[in-house]
């Protein structure tokens, strides 16, 4: 519990620069939020006021504890175009970005353990030789184009599956107690809900675990290879224990350590990712909405947002040191 | 000479060698078509119209036209130039910032190191991405907005290399005699830090490249960066999806997507195997502990 305290002390900092960031990176950008709020035909004085009342006349210092404090009650501003709190713009979207990003996730941890523990142990043959090859594949290939190509062959040329969203328009989406349409469906007992759901799910996510996959496989292939070379790995084998648990209890559990860690920094890279696939499959997510509100330029929604994204990385970095902590138990501060 | 040549040919015959040499062909060839683009390109790849809509392959338009009537043979031996260009500018921007920067973070230490390691993992552990279109939409469109967004990614990474290596190399003897004969920060830095650091740097720039031009394809994919009339292959990509959205009927559309796409892949193939192979040879130490 105390290291856990220790932790969540220790990524204060991070949180801290990466806010300062995004405060410093939305002051710079040019264009005056006020005038572009009331448009093109707004008086000056009218701008003034509205510059007065959004406090953009306040010295910079003074607006940047504000955004902090802001930030610290839970407040993310209010978005220039729809004039409603950014919070509320994008909670349902949050949960529509982590209902994708938890399944790639999942389908990443479960294709990358398989691959890379199916090369370790079968080093230098033509198998670890098809992985090693998947790793580099499944990285060269840009996560938007395999999209693309797989929404023109399996939504538009087969027809197998639906091309873009996230639930059919001609069914009432689950009643939210998760946001997770999944498990909504499965809690309101409709069967006919939860495989629409999927049907919706299997493109995008597919697409955006692959891309994570192979870097996970070699990650987990290189550090089962080095723990397999350890003492106890043939003090194991010496005393007869069956390869297979050699491999699972001893090799894989000692290996996963640095390969949880480097899950937290794949996490960050598969909410970039995640960008490109809800674009491409017009998911509703908070990513695509990133998009949109960047090419509006309305920066109080690109700030929230990009907030919600900071918080969240810092989060998944405690959670891996949590997880870290009781897979090894050597781990303590 | 003789004895290097001989060890260099064994090296080369190895998987990691063969990698290198595959890699190299590759982006050679990419680097070939870049400059020669005046030359292979028939059309005009910014011009409209000068061709049908629409076009499957034949002997004038080599992969075909777009729905605008681009020339995609054109635009992809040109979107060469584009990628090309704009790596080399972000890598050298990159380079520029995170080396020095890491050299003096680690061979100072102290307060200032500790800041701006905490910095630089701040940034790092932000989604690439992410960062990187925030940026580059603040920026505006153009080459060299886009390779500043995109270094923007990279500079943490030659950071931490560098402040890393420096840490280790500051503590070998050849710089404390350095030091006790009076030789000043900046010479220390320059002449015998820098030196002994520099040779990871090559290695991770190949690396790089690849990831830098993926994030600027994602970058143009969604309207950042290289915006139209540009020819680039993420663009191309893009404006294919978007048409498709709105028709989903044409054969066409698949070319008009593949191609570009393959033209990234290929590409990046060649930077991961180069970048890797180059990896494999100069650190035997970590090879000896792959195997």
């Amino acid at each position: 519990m105390n290291y856990i305290a220790v932790r969540l002390l220790l990524t204060l900092p991070m949180v801290f620069i990466l806010l300062t960031l995004v405060f410093v990176l939305l002051r710079v950008a040019p264009g005056d939020p006020a005038a572009a709020m009331l448009g093109a035909h707004a008086s000056i004085e009218v701008i003034e006021e509205l510059r007065q009342q959004m406090g953009l006349n306040d010295p910079i210092l003074v607006q940047y504890v504000r955004y902090l404090a802001d930030v610290a009650r839970g407040d993310l501003g209010v978005s220039f175009r729809f004039k409603v709190p950014v919070w509320d713009l994008i909670k349902h979207r949050l949960t529509a970005t982590l209902e994708l990003v938890l399944c790639a996730f999942v389908l990443a941890v479960v294709i990358g353990l398989g691959v890379g523990i199916f090369s370790a142990t079968r080093r230098g043959t033509v198998w670890d030789f098809l992985g090693d090859t998947y790793g580099i594949l499944t990285y060269a290939f840009p996560i938007f184009w395999l999209g693309v190509m797989a929404q023109l062959l399996f939504a538009i040329q087969l027809d197998w599956l639906p091309t873009s969203g996230r639930f059919p328009a001609y069914l009432v989406p689950p009643a939210r107690h998760t946001g997770l349409y999944l498990v909504d469906s499965l809690l309101e007992g409709r069967l006919d809900k939860f495989l629409a759901a999927v049907r919706h799910l299997v493109l995008p996510a597919t697409v955006l675990g692959l891309y994570i996959s192979g870097i996970f496989a070699r990650m987990v292939r290189t550090n089962m290879l080095q723990t397999l070379k350890a003492d106890y790995i043939l003090a194991a084998r010496a005393r007869g224990v069956k390869e297979r648990w050699v491999t699972l209890r001893h090799g894989l559990r000692n290996a996963l350590v640095p390969v949880v860690t480097m899950l937290g920094l794949q996490f960050a890279m598969l909410l970039g990712g995640a960008v490109l696939t809800e674009t491409t499959f017009n998911w509703p997510g908070m990513a695509s909405f990133l998009v949109e509100r960047l090419l509006e330029r309305d920066y109080p929604s690109v700030q929230g947002i990009v907030t919600v994204f900071a918080l969240m990385v810092a989060a998944v970095s405690i959670l891996i040191d949590v997880i870290n902590a009781l897979v090894d138990p050597r781990i303590r501060y | 000479m003789r004895r290097t040549w001989a060890r260099l040919k064994d090296e080369l015959l190895t998987v990691s060698g063969l990698r290198v040499i595959l890699g190299g062909l590759i982006v050679l060839f990419y680097v070939a078509v870049a400059v020669l683009a005046p030359v292979l390109a028939p059309f005009d790849p910014e011009k409209l119209g000068v061709g049908p809509m629409l076009a499957l392959p034949d002997e004038t338009y080599r992969f075909g036209t777009t729905h605008l009537g681009y020339d995609l043979f054109s635009r992809t031996v040109y979107g060469t130039r584009i990628a090309l260009e704009v790596v080399l500018l972000a890598s050298f921007i990159a380079v520029l910032v995170g080396v020095p920067l890491g050299l003096v973070s680690g061979y100072t230490g102290g307060r200032l190191d500790r800041t701006l390691v905490l910095l630089m993992d701040s940034v790092y552990s932000f989604p690439d991405l992410i960062l990187a279109i925030v940026v580059a939409a603040i920026l505006g469109s153009g080459l060299v907005n886009a390779a500043v967004a995109v270094s923007v990614v990279y500079i943490p990474q030659y950071f931490r290399v560098t402040r890393n290596h420096t840490l280790a190399v500051r503590e070998e003897p050849f710089v404390e005699a350095a030091r006790a004969l009076g030789a000043t920060r900046p010479d220390i830095i320059r002449r015998y830090i820098f030196p002994n650091v520099s040779q990871s740097i090559p290695v991770i720039l190949t690396l790089n490249s690849a990831d830098a031009i993926l994030t600027l394809a994602g970058l143009s994919f969604l309207g950042f960066g290289i915006t139209p009339p540009k020819p680039f292959w993420g663009l191309d990509v893009s404006e294919a999806w978007r048409y498709l959205t709105l028709t989903q009927e044409y054969p066409q559309v698949w070319w008009w997507t593949a191609v570009p796409g393959l033209a990234i892949v290929i590409l990046i193939l060649g930077f991961t195997l180069l970048g890797e192979g180059l990896n494999d040879i100069l650190n035997p130490q970590l090879r000896e502990s792959q195997r």
